[in-house]
């Protein structure tokens, strides 16, 4: 008993410290790019995602286990010979399979539940209100609290055909403040994701969507589109610098120095009949 | 028996439709003029697989031009096109002609009839389907190309103003046709079900084959008309000039949803019957039944229905749908999906399981499958979907989940009911083989694209930042697709060594525990499929007849 | 066939359901209407209470009777031996087929195309129908 008891413990030991120490950095977040501290929601969804997958996972690694077992344990040996019993149901192990499942659903429903609705809240009174253009293929960001826009071109492509990070337009967000996008399209669907924010939101033409959101962490990230929107749908990239308050107020002064004051609004929309145009035949 | 018209003269060569099919001239005819639901099911399969090779060469040619950044093997409107036909090609002229193919093949054999309920209908489907098929691909012929905007042809890009050509107009329409033929081919499908079974062939006695093509088939006449209207919609938009999907009132939106409540039930459509499949051959290697006969169908039954409901689920990200009501409607389907996986490992449990090349293939699904399902339950989950929607994270979930269950039970289904369709079997040694090559060529593409997609490759990219950090993990892909491509070398020469030099089998049941009643006549069957019908008592009437032992009380009653 | 009506009628049942559920969580959570979900379960169903609702009543016009299909302990001689009328053979899916592809052919092409291929969908659509009274079949 007691050395029964010992191999258990040691094969506990051995099996907890193995997967334990074994998690990176990268690992505890689920391969995710990003971090808790990056915005106000990416805690949220990193705890989700690792607990989810941890669960999935042991449901699976059960699930694939069994399968071996019985390709194991159950395969006809040579000397096997006439039929094995022809069970047909069992209603309890039945049963059990489908209100366990149902359980862990309802439970992953609940949280996922609550994520959502904190992720997608309205917020009233945000500091920062960005308008975000989408069209093929760049981005016009449109500081509306401060009044300055940014237009954007579509990536460049060097002479051997890669990509110019330089080339991407920026968008400056100063951290520890809740900013408002306000998301529209100018042409078709686009969508407007900032891969360390762990968040989209698509821009779809005819209305407005809405993202709030608190960058937390100063540093640079990366944007993409994820709607095809045409040829240039790989080129429709951007960069997000989160600075602190003081360079953010550096840079909308700097726009303003261009000259780059007010907003490039909807009138300069590819579609001409959608709200806010002047309805003339579409361009 | 079966009252056919009253021919003319000549006899008539057993198997053929036409006088003189002995001649080769009349063999191309035969096949253009039958009403043999077997004869019409193999068109099927020849097409459908045609499409699945042509749709791999373009996913070859999508994986080379991701092989390293910046590479510029084809155009950015090439590759657009290559990924909108290849997603096209895969689910609609693939995937579901071969359900139809399996199911006009095999469901009539399974509950006792002599061929479907509308056998004109069944091969106006087949060439609806092949007409319609044709007109989408040859999109490639014109001179601005195929359609580039994705298989979803979202509105507004799938407009005229976005893609103007004529091969975005030939996708809209072609696909309206071969909407039409599955539709045609369900209203088939169910009706024989419903009319046609053998005597004693009750509801709860078919095999679980013929109630996924039943369930199936209704998931069919519930959403190929609202895909076909939605595609004659956006037809008109842009040929007619219409503005059924103008941005300015809402269009984008509209066809998302349009699009969706039939585009989530199509993979469904696409799944359930290689479910069906799966049910069928696991028993016959584990000589045992089906595990939970009725369990299963009320699950096939509860994923059909609630799959209805779902549609919104790949909306999340567009801010207009009730995300609570889709995250639980989609994360429920998970429940009877467990159930059904539950029940084929409860199949094999205490049974006394061999490894021919079929039941390899099943346990490739099942293990391929399990895991897209885990990714499934992820994306259902609105905070988890907002990072990972349009990223590769999706494009490996459902990779995972289709090739996972429409290949692997393709190729199972082959191997198992090759002797029944041909009278050969395929080589074991050849099928395995190509077993390896296949899953792991398989998982060493789509595996990696789980990494690629969580952190932050969107899908649809012809091309990424050496900065990114993806290169090797593309490069990994591309390998692997071609190792999958491989895959299909010693399948193809099995094919064709086989139906060189193989023998007849000459039986009924050539593996030898054959439960449902095509194991009960000739292979390949005759014309009108069979000459005499065993008792049905169970939903095994062929494994009752060959092992009497195990047949159900009253079997030998008068 | 009592199966076939439950099947048909239950799903029906569990549409009907949804769709009360769904308009009216999409109402309470303040967005507007969805018109393709509020239309869509609705009508599907109808369909299903059409299907059911006529296998339903022909079940009650058999009476007592059970097919030999639903019979537990049918034998296969108690089927009917006349399963119906086949045509062995036919050219008019072909036919019919292909001018459904040179239609769609024409709404993607040119306008002018399509009324060409009408006449072909046209000839097909008569000849299908009046096919088992022709030539060979004429009684």
């Amino acid at each position: 008993m007691k050395t029964r008891l010992r191999w258990i413990a040691v094969a506990t030991a051995i099996a907890s410290a193995v997967t334990l120490t074994g998690c990176t950095q990268q690992e505890m977040l689920g391969y995710l790019p990003s971090d808790a501290e990056t915005t106000n929601m990416t805690s949220r969804v990193i705890g989700l995602w690792t607990t989810s997958w941890i669960v999935l996972l042991i449901v699976g690694i059960i699930t694939w286990g069994l399968l071996i077992w019985a390709l194991i344990s159950y395969r006809r040996r040579a000397t096997d010979t006439g039929l094995p019993a022809q069970l047909r149901y069992n209603l309890p192990i039945e049963t059990f399979f489908t209100i366990v499942p149902l359980i862990l659903i309802i439970g992953f429903f609940a949280f996922t539940a609550r994520d959502d609705a904190a992720i997608e809240a309205k917020v009233e009174n945000p500091d920062y209100v960005i308008e975000v253009y989408g069209k093929r293929w760049a981005w016009d960001f449109n500081y509306i609290t401060d009044g300055v826009y940014s237009p954007g071109i579509q990536a460049q492509e060097l002479d051997n055909n890669q990509i110019d990070p330089e080339s991407l337009p920026v968008l400056y967000l100063p951290v520890g403040k809740t900013i408002e996008f306000d998301i529209e399209s100018r042409d078709v669907n686009h969508s407007f994701w900032i891969v360390e924010f762990l968040y989209k939101k698509d821009n779809i033409p005819g209305q407005t969507n809405h993202w709030y959101v608190t960058p937390e962490k100063e540093g640079t990230y990366r944007g993409r589109c994820a709607e095809l929107c045409g040829e240039y749908h790989s080129l429709m990239l951007f960069t997000v610098e989160v600075v602190s308050q003081q360079e953010y107020d550096a840079y909308i002064q700097s726009l303003r120095n261009l000259g780059q004051e007010g907003r490039l609004g909807p009138e300069l929309n590819t579609n001409q009949n959608l709200p806010g145009t002047d309805g003339t035949t579409e361009g | 028996m079966t009252t056919t018209a009253p021919r003319p003269a000549a006899a008539i060569p057993a198997g053929a439709s036409t006088p003189k099919a002995g001649k080769q001239g009349m063999v191309f005819l035969d096949y253009l003029t039958t009403t043999n639901h077997k004869t019409i099911g193999y068109m099927y399969f020849v097409t459908a697989f045609s499409y699945f090779l042509i749709a791999g060469i373009m996913a070859l040619v999508i994986r080379a031009q991701l092989f390293q950044p910046g590479l510029d093997l084809v155009t950015k409107e090439q590759y657009n096109q290559l990924f909108t036909m290849h997603g096209t090609l895969m689910l609609l002229m693939f995937a579901t002609p071969l359900f139809a193919a399996f199911a006009n093949v095999l469901m009539p054999l399974q509950i006792g009839a002599p061929d479907v309920a509308f056998p004109r209908l069944n091969a106006l489907a087949f060439w609806f389907y092949f007409f319609g098929s044709a007109v989408a691909t040859a999109g490639f012929l014109t001179p601005q190309g195929a359609a580039s905007f994705g298989w979803f042809a979202y509105a507004p890009l799938s407009s005229a103003t976005f893609s103007p050509g004529i091969g975005s107009n030939m996708w809209v329409f072609g696909l309206g046709l071969s909407g039409f033929g599955t539709i045609m081919g369900a209203v088939n499908f169910f009706t024989t079900i419903i009319t046609m079974r053998a005597p004693g062939m009750t509801m709860w006695r078919m095999s679980v084959f013929s109630w996924n093509t039943l369930i199936t088939s209704l998931v069919v006449i519930m959403v190929f008309p609202v895909f076909a209207a939605a595609a004659l919609a956006l037809g008109s938009d842009r040929v007619f000039g219409s503005h059924v999907y103008a941005a300015e009132t809402g269009g984008a939106i509209l066809w998302q949803h349009l699009f969706w409540f039939f585009g989530h039930p199509e993979v469904y459509i696409i799944a359930l019957p290689f479910f069906g499949i799966i049910s069928e051959i696991l028993p016959v290697f584990s000589r045992k039944p089906i595990f939970g006969y009725k369990t299963l169908v009320f699950a096939t039954i509860a994923i059909a229905a609630l799959s209805m409901t779902v549609w919104a689920h790949h909306m999340y990200v567009t801010g207009s749908v009730l995300l609570p009501f889709f995250a639980l409607m989609t994360m429920l389907i998970a429940v009877p999906t467990g159930v059904k996986i539950f029940n084929w490992v409860g199949t094999m449990w205490r049974g006394s399981i061999t490894f021919e090349t079929p039941v390899v293939f099943s346990l490739g699904f099942l293990i391929s499958f399990v895991f897209g399902g885990l990714t499934g339950v992820i994306l259902a989950s609105p905070a988890l979907d907002f990072h990972l929607s349009d990223s590769y994270f999706v494009v490996a979930h459902f990779h995972y989940v289709v090739f996972g269950t429409v290949v692997f039970a393709m190729f199972a289904g082959f191997y198992f009911w090759w002797p029944k369709f041909t009278g050969r079997m395929l080589r074991e040694d050849l099928g395995h083989l190509h077993f390896w090559i296949l899953f792991i060529g398989f998982h060493m593409t789509f595996l990696i694209q789980h990494w690629a997609g969580v952190m932050g490759m969107p899908r649809r990219y012809a091309t990424y930042l050496e900065e990114d950090g993806f290169t090797w993990m593309n490069q990994l892909s591309t390998v692997g697709a071609a190792l999958l491509a491989v895959s299909m070398i010693p399948f193809l020469y099995n094919v064709w060594w086989t139906h060189r030099n193989a023998p007849l089998v000459g039986v009924n049941d050539p593996w030898g525990y054959g439960r449902s009643l095509e194991w009960a006549t000739s292979s390949p069957p005759p014309r009108h499929n069979f000459t005499s019908i065993p008792r049905i008592r169970s939903e095994a009437p062929a494994f009752d007849l060959n092992h009497p032992e195990t047949a159900p009380a009253g079997y030998n009653d008068k | 066939m009592k199966t076939n009506v439950f099947l048909f009628l239950g799903l029906a049942l569990f549409f009907l359901v949804f769709s009360v559920i769904y308009p009216t969580w999409v109402f309470i959570s303040g967005r507007p209407v969805e018109w393709v979900g509020s239309l869509g379960i609705p009508l599907t169903m109808i369909m299903f209470i059409l299907l059911g609702g006529f296998l339903y009543l022909s079940l009650r016009r058999q009476g007592r009777g059970l097919l030999p299909e639903d019979n537990d302990v049918a034998d296969i001689d108690d089927g009917d031996t006349d399963m119906g009328y086949y045509l062995p053979w036919s050219w008019w899916p072909f036919f019919a087929g292909a001018a459904g592809g040179i239609l769609m052919l024409a709404m993607s092409v040119g306008i002018w195309l399509a009324l060409f291929s009408l006449g072909l969908v046209l000839i097909s659509f008569i000849g299908w129908f009046f096919e088992p009274f022709r030539n060979q079949y004429r009684r």
